[in-house]
C-alpha cells in the first residue's frame, strides 16, 4: 500500500506554519481529497482566538499542488467574507490580499495567509460584537475598547445561549522580563475572559458576567492563575471598575511568585553542603532538583520536586535506586514521600538538614523494598 | 443595488445526473458554469389543494433552470485565486445560445458549505455588469446576474461515510447588499406525469437555428432588400445542407408518390448509409480526439506533479 504523501510543496509551508507562528497552531486532521487517496492535500488548522480554538479546513488540490488554496470557515461563520470588496479598494488598503501576489515556492505564504485571515476575523468579530443590540455590553465595549490586544467573539446558535466572549489582556508588564532567566519564546500574558449574556433592554440588575483567569501555559511553571481567588462581583458593577483592582492583585501576585522562585534557589542551594552537588536542577524556576545519595553500598538518586506553594507545602521526595531493576529494566523508586517533619518557618538550611536526617532513615526502608522486589523477580 | 430573489431552483433530472457523473470521474475537485435561463413564473392558482393556495404568495416569482453545464478537469478555470474574474477567457466559452446563470464547484470530502474563494467568486461574477442579462416572461425588464452557485461534495466525517449517498449538494443565491448567500430549494424535473403535463414541457436544449429556406437552387432569389448577413449565413448553412444530402435533390421527394416510388426506396436507403458512414467517421474523430485531450492532460498532471516535486 502507499504511504500517505503530503506534496513537498505543501509540507513545507505547512511546515513552515507549525514552527513559526506566533502562537501554537494545531493541525488536528489531515486528509485527501484526491480518487488517489494517498496524496494528502486538505487538513484542519485550529488556531487560537479569544481564548478558544477557531477550526478552519485548508483545501489545496494535490491535483494542482501550485495553486494557492482555500478555506472553509466554521458552520457559524458562513458570512465571515474576508476579502470583501478588496478588488476596488486594492490601493486604499494597507493590508494586500496576499492571495493576489501567491508564489508556492515561499513557505512562508500560509502562515501569512492564516494570520491575515485571523486579523479579519477579528475585526468581522468586532463588528458582530458592536452590532448587538444591548445596553450593557456596549457601555462595556465602550470601557475596554482601546485596550491593545483585545479580542472578542459573539457566540450564537441555534441551540446556544447568544453571549459574547471578551478576552482582555492583563497588566501592562512584560512577564518575561520580571521572571529572570526565563527562556520562554512566546510573550507569556494573562487574560480575563469575561462572558456576557445578551440580554437586550436595559435591566436594573444585569446577570453577572462570567469570569475566569486564563495564562499562556508556559507561565504555570511560574503562576498557577487557575489558584488565584477572583474578586466578587457586586450589583451594577462594570468592567472598568473591576479591573484596576485585579490588576493590582495580580501585579502583587506575580511579585510574590518571582520572590518564591528565589526561596526555591535559595531551598536547592542549601541542601547541597548535605547532599553533594545536585546532578541536575531546574535553575531557571527551580521546581526540581536530584541528588546522587549512598549509604553504606547503596547508592540511591533522591528527587526533590517543589510545588508553588513552596515553602508551606514540603517538596515531594522520590528515591531511585541505582542497583535495583524491575522486569522491564527500569529502576526501582519509591512512591511520593511527603510525610516527614517540615515547618515553613524553618530557615533553609534547617530544611535541608531535617530532610537529609530523614532520607538517610528512609533509605534503609526503601533498600529493603527494593531487596525485596528482586528477590520476588528472581523467583 | 438589491439583487431580485430567486425563488426556486431547477434542474432536469439528466443535467444533474451528468454534473454528479462529471465530478465522481474527475481525479480532483473541479468546477466549471452553469448555463440556463430564469424566467418569471406567474404562480398557478388553479391548485385543488385548499390548504395550500389560499395564503401563498400571489407575486410572480423568479425561477431559475439549469439547463446544462461546462466544466474543464481542474478548478480555478476563469478566476484567479484572489477571486478575479477572467473576462475574456469567459466570453470564449460561454456559448452565444447560452446564457450564464452561475457556477458549480465541486470539491472531494469537505464540509458542505461555500468557502472563502466560492464566496469571494460569486461576489465577482454577479457585480460584473458585463454578463448580466434579462429574466424571461417578464412583462418589465428584471436585469439579472450570475449570482447562483451550486456546491458539490462528497461526504467527508467518518460517520457520514457510513451513508449510502455519495454525493450532496446544495445550490445558493448570491444576494446584495447583504453579500452573502441564501440557500435555495432545488427541484429535479424530470418528464412524467407526477411533474406536470408532457405539454407544459420546454425543451431548454441550446440547439441552433438554421435559417435556410427550402427552396428550389434554380429559382431566382426575389427577396433582395434582406440582411446580407442573413443572406450569407442563409446561403453558408444552405451549403452545409447540400455536403449532408450529398446531391440527393429536393425535387426528388416528389417521387415519393407515383410508379417510381419502388425505386425511390433505394436512393433513400443509399443516401442514408451515406449519411451513417459520414457520422461513424465523425464518431470515430471525436473518438481519437477525446483520446489525445485525455493523453494531454495526463501529460500536464505528470508535469504538474513533476514542478511539485512528487516524482
Amino acid at each position: 500500500m502507499a504511504v500517505d504523501t503530503i506534496p513537498p510543496l505543501i509540507n513545507a509551508q505547512l511546515n513552515y506554519l507549525r514552527s513559526n507562528a506566533p502562537f501554537s497552531i494545531k493541525v488536528e486532521q489531515m486528509w485527501s481529497g484526491c480518487r488517489n487517496p494517498s496524496l494528502i492535500d486538505r487538513f484542519t488548522l485550529a488556531i487560537p482566538f479569544c481564548l478558544d480554538y477557531i477550526k478552519w479546513d485548508v483545501i489545496y488540490n494535490a491535483q494542482n499542488p501550485l495553486a494557492a488554496p482555500d478555506v472553509i470557515f466554521g458552520p457559524e461563520d458562513e458570512a465571515f467574507h474576508p476579502f470583501r470588496g478588496m478588488r476596488e479598494e486594492s490601493l486604499s488598503n494597507s493590508k494586500k490580499n496576499c492571495l493576489l501576489e501567491w508564489n508556492y515556492k515561499d513557505p512562508a505564504c500560509l502562515l501569512t495567509l492564516i494570520l491575515q485571515l485571523r486579523d479579519l476575523y477579528m475585526v468581522y468579530q468586532k463588528q458582530r460584537v458592536g452590532e448587538v443590540d444591548d445596553e450593557r455590553l456596549k457601555f462595556e465595549l465602550g470601557t475596554i475598547i482601546s485596550k491593545e490586544g483585545l479580542e472578542m467573539y459573539m457566540s450564537s446558535g441555534v441551540e446556544k445561549p447568544e453571549e459574547v466572549r471578551f478576552a482582555v489582556p492583563l497588566l501592562g508588564m512584560d512577564i518575561n522580563k520580571i521572571v529572570i532567566g526565563s527562556s520562554w519564546r512566546q510573550q507569556q500574558k494573562i487574560y480575563l475572559q469575561v462572558i456576557f449574556p445578551v440580554v437586550g433592554k436595559f435591566t436594573n440588575k444585569p446577570p453577572v458576567p462570567r469570569l475566569k483567569l486564563v495564562s499562556t501555559p508556559d507561565l504555570r511553571a511560574v503562576l498557577s492563575v487557575e489558584d488565584v481567588r477572583l474578586l466578587p462581583w457586586s450589583d451594577g458593577m462594570c468592567l472598568a471598575e473591576y479591573l484596576p483592582t485585579l490588576e493590582e492583585l495580580l501585579a502583587s501576585q506575580i511579585k510574590d511568585a518571582v520572590t518564591l522562585i528565589e526561596l526555591r534557589r535559595q531551598f536547592i542551594v542549601a541542601l547541597a553542603p548535605f547532599f553533594g552537588r545536585p546532578l541536575e536542577a531546574d535553575s531557571v524556576f527551580c521546581r526540581k532538583a536530584s541528588f546522587l545519595s549512598v549509604s553504606g553500598i547503596f547508592t540511591f538518586v533522591v528527587h526533590f520536586a517543589l510545588t508553588l506553594q513552596f515553602p508551606k507545602q514540603p517538596p515531594l521526595l522520590v528515591l531511585q535506586s541505582s542497583q535495583h531493576f524491575d522486569l522491564r529494566g527500569a529502576a526501582i523508586k519509591s512512591s511520593s514521600l511527603t510525610e516527614y517533619p517540615w515547618s515553613p518557618r524553618w530557615d533553609v538550611s534547617e530544611m535541608a538538614e531535617r530532610i537529609f536526617d530523614f532520607v538517610a532513615d528512609e533509605c534503609l526502608n526503601f533498600r529493603k523494598i527494593c531487596n525485596e522486589s528482586v528477590h520476588q523477580q528472581q523467583r | 443595488m438589491e439583487s431580485r430573489e430567486i425563488k426556486e431552483v431547477h434542474i432536469p433530472g439528466p443535467t444533474l445526473s451528468s454534473l454528479l457523473h462529471r465530478m465522481s470521474t474527475s481525479s480532483g475537485d473541479i468546477d466549471g458554469l452553469l448555463f440556463g435561463t430564469i424566467s418569471l413564473n406567474a404562480p398557478s392558482n388553479l391548485s385543488d389543494d385548499v390548504s395550500s393556495s389560499s395564503a401563498a404568495d400571489n407575486s410572480p416569482s423568479l425561477i431559475a433552470t439549469i439547463t446544462s453545464f461546462f466544466s474543464s478537469s481542474s478548478t480555478a478555470s476563469f478566476y484567479s485565486p484572489s477571486a478575479q474574474i477572467n473576462l475574456p477567457l469567459l466570453r470564449t466559452v460561454v456559448p452565444r445560445s447560452g446564457t450564464l446563470i452561475g457556477w458549480f464547484s465541486g470539491r472531494r470530502k469537505t464540509a458542505l458549505r461555500p468557502s472563502m474563494r466560492e464566496l469571494a467568486v460569486t461576489e465577482s461574477l454577479s457585480s460584473t455588469t458585463a454578463l448580466n442579462f434579462q429574466a424571461l416572461n417578464s412583462p418589465n425588464p428584471i436585469t439579472l446576474s450570475p449570482s447562483l452557485f451550486m456546491l458539490l461534495t462528497t461526504p467527508f466525517r467518518k460517520e457520514d461515510q457510513l451513508l449510502i449517498h455519495t454525493h450532496d449538494y446544495r445550490v445558493y443565491q448570491f444576494r446584495l447588499p447583504a453579500g452573502a448567500f441564501e440557500p435555495k430549494t432545488m427541484k429535479i424535473i424530470n418528464i412524467g406525469p407526477r411533474v406536470g403535463n408532457y405539454a407544459d414541457y420546454e425543451t431548454n436544449s441550446p440547439f441552433p437555428e438554421m435559417p435556410c429556406e427550402i427552396r428550389d437552387p434554380d429559382s431566382m432569389s426575389e427577396d433582395d432588400k434582406s440582411d446580407s448577413d442573413d443572406m450569407n449565413l442563409a446561403s453558408k448553412n444552405q451549403s452545409q445542407l447540400d455536403i449532408c444530402a450529398d446531391g440527393f435533390q429536393l425535387k426528388q421527394l416528389e417521387n415519393l408518390t407515383g410508379p417510381v416510388a419502388s425505386g425511390y426506396t433505394g436512393q433513400v436507403e443509399e443516401l442514408y448509409s451515406k449519411m451513417i458512414a459520414k457520422l461513424n467517421g465523425l464518431a470515430k474523430l471525436v473518438e481519437q480526439s477525446s483520446a489525445t485531450v485525455l493523453e494531454q492532460e495526463n501529460r500536464n498532471m505528470k508535469l504538474r506533479y513533476k514542478v511539485a516535486g512528487l516524482e
